[in-house]
């Protein structure tokens, strides 16, 4: 029941990008075969020669094609077969097709699952935070700050202890990341335990405030000859190397551009810890207590604010991690850009995963097909790769409903069931 | 001196609208219990579907209603999920603003080729603009400036001296005492979402068509959010939020004249600072609507 909801969410969200796809997707082109069939339902002759130049000109509006075959035609004879060379240009797009062509690109070569990973690894981090919050009853909305606050830490320790081994830097730089990471988060969880600010409102403006902060810390720390806004190169001994390096000389070719790099197992490990802890140890069972009761919880001796503050720290610093991705992996240096918009899809992500750890890496596999595919139809199709935008925003929107819905039919089903008892 | 204070004044005012705008959309719509995180979204809608309407009709007046139109339509959809089926108010909030951002990319590919169109027409009252001193005075302060004023007032008016803005309130707060009075609960939860939506639209399209006279991918860069900071700063009211709207807008305004020592990021976390401030202080606590977030069954 619980995969069901969102994998009708996704099949209901993909019909109706479809359906916009194929009602606004328009171009207008003339090829050899239509140019003939126009001949033989009875266009003069020396028009469908003309008109053979155009036959491998693609048109966006239906006023440029007509325009076009103004131009070549004559004011007149656009005006008598205009209309019907417009209905005979139109084609529209194959949604399917596009889709197709979204997920043969994500995943058809290494190099597609390569990138769809790297693009996923950075989602399941924020994913894990909100869900993790969310297990806690809390909402979650601040992974973006506590993201850019842990990822700015981890590169400041990569840059400024340069000269230590790899084995004690690269983990010195993690843990930066879950400590400031955490530190974000925990501000929101103190606010909400001490004072009952809405943990909502709190995250979001942390969020912003964090941004901010990173934007000036950036600059701050910037090299002075260079124009792009990011930090100084983090030491060799905090980076982490591209996958190609491992797998190439094993005789798996793995091509050197692929930006997937070792902090993907990073990420898997997280994943099954963060498992362990909400199913098997005390201090999981009782965050979900909360999340499940809080009076009940508090009855039964568990500190409701003492585990609020703990989730959104452990949450924060989940998110924290998406530096070691982003930084350490990829750039070796702070860019916000790079990071931008991961915790915002981070909630969408953890919502699509029903709020667990493995649901929560399912989606950001989806996501990551759906960024990465979007690449790909840009260049290949008419539709523009916002397409992407669209179709995660409907997936969420028919997840959210589903889930209600879902709740709903239960209830009354429940009710059926006491009545005929 | 005076020039420069003058200088400071205008772009106060004329910064202020887009937060007072969205402050005042969430005003609305929290006042009446649901929260509409998507403010950030149906701005950005609104501004795209301002110039798109004003590019292809000739009209900026027609692409004001256009933004508005929009707006209403996303606070629509956003209350059908909210209110209708009770889904999650914030998760749904999201979700707008990712299709807004997602759609007005598309349809400006689909519609002109290109994410940065420039407005080819700008809001001229008919008669005024004709003369020399309301053109020079209305290129300082847009006519828009004049209309949100005249809607902070009538909303302050609306929401607390009159019935609607009562029973508004009250099925924000207690929902249930004001069904049992005969309210209906969803149709004034509905009506208020959509003037949030279409007041979001409202700032977008002054944004694209009197800020900046240009449509951009992103065009409203988080003035949804400084708008539900202001609506929090401004306790919930519409005098209010327009005091933390031109509060945010001074910010704003003063930043190319601050000494160096101060970085202009740090203005940048004024709004959300404030907010939080505001929210968890001793002393003048902001307290939201009892009943804003929890979606209302009629038992």
């Amino acid at each position: 029941m619980g995969v069901l909801a969102p994998l009708v969410a996704v099949f209901l969200a993909f019909v109706v990008s479809g359906l916009i796809i194929l009602v606004f997707i328009t171009t207008y082109s003339l090829s050899d075969r239509d140019l003939q069939r126009l001949a033989e339902v009875g266009l003069p002759a020396e028009l469908t020669a003309e008109l053979g130049v155009m036959s491998d000109q693609v048109f966006p509006r239906r006023e440029a094609f007509l325009d076009r075959v103004t131009e070549i035609l004559g004011a007149e004879a656009a005006g008598v077969h205009g209309e019907r060379l417009a209905e005979t240009a139109l084609t529209r797009e194959n949604p399917i097709h596009v889709y197709g062509q979204i997920f043969k690109a994500a995943l058809k070569d290494r190099n597609g699952w390569g990138n769809v990973l790297y693009r996923a690894t950075p989602l399941i981090f924020t994913g894990l935070a909100v869900a993790l919050a969310f297990q806690c009853g809390l909402f979650n909305i601040g992974g973006e700050g506590q993201m850019v606050m842990g990822g700015f830490a981890l590169t400041w320790v990569g840059f400024t202890f340069a000269g230590l081994p790899w084995f004690i830097h690269l983990p010195l730089c993690i843990l930066a990341a879950v400590l400031m990471g955490g530190l974000w988060g925990g501000i929101a969880g103190w606010l909400k335990a001490s004072r009952g600010v809405h943990e909502v409102v709190t995250t979001i403006m942390l969020n912003w405030i964090a941004v901010a902060l990173i934007q000036y810390l950036t600059m701050a720390y910037k090299p002075p000859e260079s124009w792009i806004p990011h930090t100084y190169e983090v030491a060799k001994s905090a980076q982490l190397s591209r996958l190609w390096v491992y797998l190439n000389p094993l005789g798996i070719a793995f091509p050197k551009s692929n930006l997937l790099n070792t902090c993907v197992f990073i990420a898997m490990v997280v994943v099954v810890l963060v498992w362990f802890l909400l199913k098997k140890t005390k201090i999981g069972y009782e965050i979900r207590a909360v999340g499940h009761n809080p009076s009940a919880a508090e009855c039964a001796g568990i500190s409701v604010p003492r585990n609020t503050i703990l989730a959104m720290a452990l949450a924060g610093g989940l998110a924290g991690l998406v530096g070691v991705n982003q930084v350490l992996g990829y750039k070796h240096r702070f860019r916000y850009g790079v990071m931008e918009g991961l915790g915002f899809d981070g909630i969408g992500v953890a919502f699509i995963g029903r709020n667990s750890p493995f649901g929560v890496v399912l989606a950001a596999l989806l996501f990551g097909i759906l960024d990465q595919g979007g690449l790909a139809i840009d260049v290949s199709t008419h539709v523009p790769r916002e397409i992407v935008m669209v179709l995660k925003a409907t997936i969420l929107i028919f997840v959210v409903l589903g889930t209600e819905l879902t709740k709903r039919l239960l209830r009354r089903l429940q009710k059926r069931e006491e009545a005929r008892a | 001196m005076m020039a420069t204070l003058w200088a400071i004044l205008a772009s106060t005012i004329r910064l202020a609208v887009p937060y007072t705008l969205a402050g005042l959309g969430g005003t609305y719509s929290e006042r009446a219990g649901v929260v509409n995180i998507g403010l950030e979204g149906q701005m950005l809608s609104g501004a795209f579907a301002a110039v798109a309407v004003t590019n292809i009709l000739g009209s900026a007046w027609l692409g004001l209603l256009a933004a508005i139109g929009v707006g209403m339509l996303l606070g629509l959809i956003h209350g059908v999920v909210c209110i209708s089926c009770k889904a999650d108010q914030i998760v749904s909030g999201l979700a707008i603003i990712i299709f807004s951002a997602g759609i007005t990319v598309f349809c400006s590919w689909l519609l002109f080729d290109k994410t940065q169109i420039k407005a080819i027409a700008t809001l001229k009252v008919p008669l005024l603009h004709e003369m020399d001193f309301f053109k020079a005075f209305f290129s300082q302060i847009p006519p828009l400036v004049f209309v949100t004023v005249l809607i902070v007032l009538v909303s302050h008016v609306l929401l607390f001296k009159t019935v609607i803005g009562l029973r508004l309130r009250a099925v924000g707060e207690y929902p249930k005492a004001a069904d049992t009075l005969g309210v209906n609960v969803y149709r004034m939860r509905y009506l208020a979402v959509v003037i949030s939506g279409g007041l979001a639209g409202m700032g977008g399209a002054y944004l694209s068509l009197e800020h900046a006279h240009y449509f951009v991918k992103g065009i409203s860069a988080g003035r949804g959010f400084i708008g539900l900071a202001a609506m929090i700063f401004g306790k919930w009211t519409p005098l209010g939020t327009a005091g933390a709207g031109l509060l945010f807008g001074f910010g704003e305004a003063v930043k190319p004249y601050l000494p160096k020592v101060v970085p202009s990021q740090f203005i940048d976390m004024v709004p959300y600072l404030l907010t939080i401030f505001v929210l968890a202080s001793a002393i003048g606590r902001a307290t939201p609507p009892a009943s804003v977030g929890i979606p209302y069954s009629k038992e």
